[in-house]
């Protein structure tokens, strides 16, 4: 018996300091115990959980399915499992996982179930965010498809009837693939860091200056070619001199323009970019500044996270598949380069990229 | 006299594909977001409206709530790339819909069912 003692002792020391919350019920289904994890966790007192107490954490919305879902299998003796939103010590509600099954006493005779909860909201979150992702990926690749059938279609119809076709059409034909191509490479880019396996780089000397010369002048063009609204913003660069850095030109170039893109994304028709390039104590400095709707100050370290998608950028209003900013960070880093923010909500955003400069000829 | 049509979506790209596959069809009239669509609505008369529904500014179920605060009852053919575009159309009080990437001749087909068919411009 002494050993049947220790063991109880030991295995409630288990539970007590097991990392995820455990709670039991007694046969009128109702708790008589919750670790301290639980406690931790919901920062209650025990007397508080006990009974139907701890009811109170969990979200309104969540209660009746859950409830009727554990007086079900309590019921009927069998184990489930369920999500819910448990309130946590700081008044956030978290989903939680929770495994329950019946236990029965040494006779064994039923005597109601235990619990065991695990926090798993990051998880539910980047599921979130992952479906998120997939439908507005299917809105952005149907985007360029739409002109591109229509081209398609007139340009059969001007064939059919030997009407001469336009030259111009196929180039904005043409420039509407180069950007579904672009959507593609994005996507595939992605999945590749997304299985730990880095972008191939070829590295070069690359003059920053003309860079972003190149780039801005793409997006002049692509206004011409109708990939990009003329919504009449002024952009304006400030590159005093010609600024090395040791790199992967294209790359580099997709950085610039994913930047560049979400400043005229955000940014109010007429608004002004202005784009800032210098060489600081050895390290080429290039800014894009905007004067769109900003973003809010707690969720700036998130912005390149991937699928991530500030709380003021509503999918009705800027569209984008959230990639862009988590593709720049790791192009950037694998340069030895740093992406951040600084933002005023409603003023503008202005995107900094730091890379080791490149001396010499 | 060919019909008048406002087409609104702030894809320049669309725009321009169906402005080249409707000009010789319909009168066309562009804008790149609702509030450009409603100040177009201000100046001229128009038979129809093609209106995408995720836009800047002022999205398409905006601008639709605006015209039937205005009391504008132009029939409006919903064009968007959304999956539930069915429901959220007719909730809408839009005439038709049609998703993205669409058939030209389905388009033309919807805008006939709407106002009837296109006449063709005069030799």
């Amino acid at each position: 018996m002494v050993i049947a003692t220790l063991e109880a002792r030991q295995y409630r020391t288990i539970v007590e300091h097991a990392p995820m919350m455990v709670w039991r019920s007694g046969r009128d289904a109702k708790f008589d115990y919750v670790n301290s994890t639980w406690l931790k966790f919901t920062g209650r007192r025990f007397e508080q959980e006990m009974g139907e107490g701890w009811l109170e954490a969990m979200h309104p919305d969540d209660r009746q399915r859950c409830v009727s879902l554990y007086l079900d299998r309590f019921e009927k003796r069998l184990p489930w499992e369920k999500e819910f939103r448990l309130l946590r010590h700081d008044g956030v509600y978290r989903y939680v996982l929770e495994q329950g099954v019946p236990y029965a006493d040494d006779r064994g005779e039923f005597s109601g179930c235990i619990g065991s909860v695990v926090d798993v909201h990051e998880r539910k979150e980047l599921d979130r965010a992952k479906t998120r992702f997939l439908a507005t990926m299917a809105h952005e690749l149907r985007t360029p498809l739409t002109p591109l059938r229509t081209y398609v279609q007139t340009l059969g119809r001007a064939a059919a009837e030997d009407a001469p076709l336009s030259r111009a059409l196929v180039e904005r034909l043409n420039a509407q693939l180069g950007k579904l191509t672009a959507l593609v490479q994005e996507l595939g880019d992605n999945a590749q860091l997304e299985e730990g396996r880095p972008l191939n780089l070829t590295m070069e000397r690359v003059d920053l200056a003309s860079l972003i010369q190149r780039v801005v002048d793409t997006h002049r063009a692509s206004v011409e070619l109708k990939l990009a609204p003329d919504r009449g913003h002024a952009i304006t660069v400030a590159a005093s001199c010609p600024c090395y850095v040791r790199g992967d030109s294209s790359r580099l170039e997709q950085v610039v323009t994913s930047l560049l893109d979400n400043a005229l994304k955000f940014s109010p028709s007429g608004g002004g970019i202005r784009i800032g390039l210098a060489a600081v104590e050895r390290e080429c400095r290039l800014t894009i500044a905007d004067e769109g709707i900003g973003v809010p100050a707690e969720e700036l370290s998130a912005l390149t996270r991937r699928y991530f998608r500030a709380s003021n950028a509503t999918e009705e209003s800027f569209p984008g598949i959230g990639l862009g900013l988590s593709l720049s960070r790791d192009i950037l880093e694998r340069h030895g380069g740093v992406l951040s923010f600084e933002s005023k909500l409603g003023r503008g955003t202005v995107a900094k990229i730091s890379l080791p400069e490149q001396p010499g000829a | 006299m060919k019909k008048r049509l406002l087409l609104v979506d702030d894809d320049p790209g669309i725009l321009d594909a169906l402005v080249v596959a409707l000009e010789n069809k319909y009168e066309l009239s562009v804008a790149q977001d609702g509030e450009q669509g409603l100040r177009e609505l201000d100046r001229g008369l128009f038979d129809a409206i093609v209106l995408d529904l995720m836009m800047p500014v002022l999205d398409g179920a905006s601008m639709m709530r605006e015209l039937s605060r205005r009391g504008i009852a132009i029939p409006v053919l919903v064009v968007s790339a959304s999956n539930d575009l069915e429901s959220r159309a007719s909730a809408l009080g839009a005439a038709g819909c049609i998703q993205k990437p669409f058939d030209l001749e389905q388009l033309e087909q919807k805008l006939g069912v709407i106002i009837g068919p296109a006449r063709a411009s005069a030799p």
